[in-house]
């Protein structure tokens, strides 16, 4: 498939996303995905919260004193950072098996295969989106949310969703071709809560490792605006909301890309 | 004159299988050596053909010829590896009967999954429930997860919504196998509503006396090209008379 080819499929799939026929399929995908998750019922979000908050009390024990003196908010500067890389490792660990897992509905029906990707990340958006709540309402306590906070909340989210995403896209072509890629995702996942300034600041870090995890790490740029966004009232640089915009941006369609060009040959080796 | 609905000119598919069982090694051994893990598997070849607007075809053909492989092409969930198939109108394509199904979710939650899959929004659904549990005879079992219902039974219900939908343009692969007696008049009612309206149907089935009774053409495919295409009877006796 030419580039040409590839850019008029893109063309056709997303004026097919789009329609109205498609969103509402979309719409039903996602209630019925959320409904059937544990977080529609208020024991079930609970225990999915329950989880974030054993790590933040684990790592607030374990390291507050080693790096969180010099941090005002520690506690929700840990829960920034939790939350962003669950979201990460648990998006693209279920975005990793949509297409082996949905091999029927992909083979079978004119649902655009998007969409089953779409509706999975829903929960763990809608996940997401609860335990951001919960962090705005904790910034707004310690007195860090501003009106710069808010506007600059949306545009951030937006790119990490887009990184997140196409990242999980990438992921779920790779494993048709492999199934190893699980293997090794569950791996490198885990890795991320350590590469990833989660508990430490990058400031406390060698001059070396600042560079590396800064600009090789994708999760850091948005560990540093959501912590910006949550604990400095929005004192975000252009530089570093760019950084942001560009990692999600080009994640999303450099996979999309991808995804267009090998779908089909992936979908021959479910 | 108008453009045809369906325009396909020598369209083919291949599939790429594995020539054994994939493993890691394997695949790094092929790709050192330049050896091929995979051979081409022809599922179609030089399809040509067009259909018009409201056009009944049935097609027919032995296992493995090819025939759910143009139903897919034809519905767009597949492309073709070489050639072209235009299709004008998107259409409502039904390979098993329940596809996007939450098992665990009450039948009526699924009944709005499946009807928005079919082309059809919440509040055109919700007056029609009653009516869709009444047609599948489940009337009682509106809020029962989906996985407590037989296989019949899904299947019953799927085909209900389905009879429901607004779409003009309609595939069926082998969709109606296995129903029982009582719910084939429910089918039977509505082919035969179907055959009279101006909406186009495509469908594979291997019950000759049904395909002759609800299309017009027939499409026999042998080995993934086309053998035959003409007025269903004639293409369907010679297909008997070679079978």
């Amino acid at each position: 498939m030419n580039r040409h080819a590839i850019g008029q499929l893109f063309r056709i799939r997303i004026k097919r996303l789009a329609s109205p026929a498609n969103r509402n399929v979309l719409l039903e995908m996602v209630r019925a995905n959320i409904k059937a998750s544990d977080y529609h019922s208020f024991l079930g979000g609970m225990w999915s919260l329950i989880g974030t908050t054993a790590m933040l009390a684990v790592l607030y024990f374990v390291f507050s004193k080693r790096f969180g003196q010099d941090i005002q908010g520690y506690p929700l500067y840990l829960l920034a950072g939790i939350i962003s890389v669950n979201f990460f490792i648990t998006a693209t660990s279920y975005l990793l098996r949509v297409l082996i897992f949905n091999r029927d509905i992909a083979l079978n029906s004119t649902i655009p295969r998007e969409n089953l990707m779409l509706a999975t990340i829903s929960i763990n958006a809608w996940k997401l989106g609860i335990e951001m709540v919960i962090c705005t309402l904790l910034s707004m306590a310690y007195g860090f949310y501003t009106w710069r906070s808010a506007l600059l909340f949306f545009p951030v989210l937006l790119a990490f969703l887009a990184l997140v995403f196409g990242v999980g896209l990438a992921l779920s072509l790779f494993y048709c071709f492999a199934r190893d890629v699980e293997h090794v995702w569950v791996i490198v996942s885990r890795l991320f809560l350590f590469i990833t300034p989660v508990f430490y600041t990058v400031e406390s870090l060698s001059p070396t490792m600042r560079t590396l995890i800064l600009y090789l790490n994708p999760l850091t740029p948005f560990l540093k605006a959501m912590r910006a966004i949550f604990l400095h009232g929005g004192a975000l640089a252009a530089s570093e909301l760019a950084h942001c915009l560009i990692l999600g941006t080009a994640a999303l369609s450099l996979s999309y890309f991808i995804f267009l060009r090998w779908e089909g040959a992936a979908l021959d080796r479910t | 004159m108008s453009e045809p609905l369906v325009r396909a000119e020598a369209a083919a598919k291949h599939y790429r299988v594995l020539k054994r069982q994939r493993s890691t090694l394997r695949a790094l051994k092929s790709l050192c050596s330049r050896e091929k893990l995979t051979m081409d598997l022809w599922a179609l070849r030089d399809i040509t053909f067009s259909m018009e607007s409201g056009e009944k075809v049935g097609i027919i053909g032995r296992n493995g010829s090819g025939k759910t492989t143009l139903l897919r092409l034809l519905a767009g969930i597949i492309e073709p590896s070489s050639g072209s198939i235009r299709v004008a109108k998107e259409p409502l394509a039904l390979f098993k009967f329940w596809i996007g199904q939450n098992a665990d979710l009450p039948v009526v939650d699924n009944i709005f999954l499946f009807g928005a899959v079919c082309g059809m929004k919440r509040a055109e659904i919700k007056p029609r429930i009653a009516e869709i549990l009444d047609c599948a005879d489940i009337r009682d079992l509106g809020f029962a997860p989906l996985h407590d219902l037989s296989l019949g039974q899904r299947q019953r219900l799927a085909l209900s919504i389905v009879f429901q939908a607004p779409a003009d343009f309609l595939i069926f692969d082998e969709t109606f196998v296995h129903v029982d007696q009582a719910f084939y008049r429910q089918c039977d009612a509505f082919f035969v509503r179907l055959t009279k309206s101006p909406r186009t149907m495509v469908i594979t089935s291997h019950d000759h006396n049904f395909l002759k009774k609800y299309c017009q053409r027939a499409l026999w495919l042998d080995k993934g090209r086309i053998r035959r295409d003409g007025p269903a009877a004639e293409v369907l006796e010679a297909y008997d008379a070679e079978s």
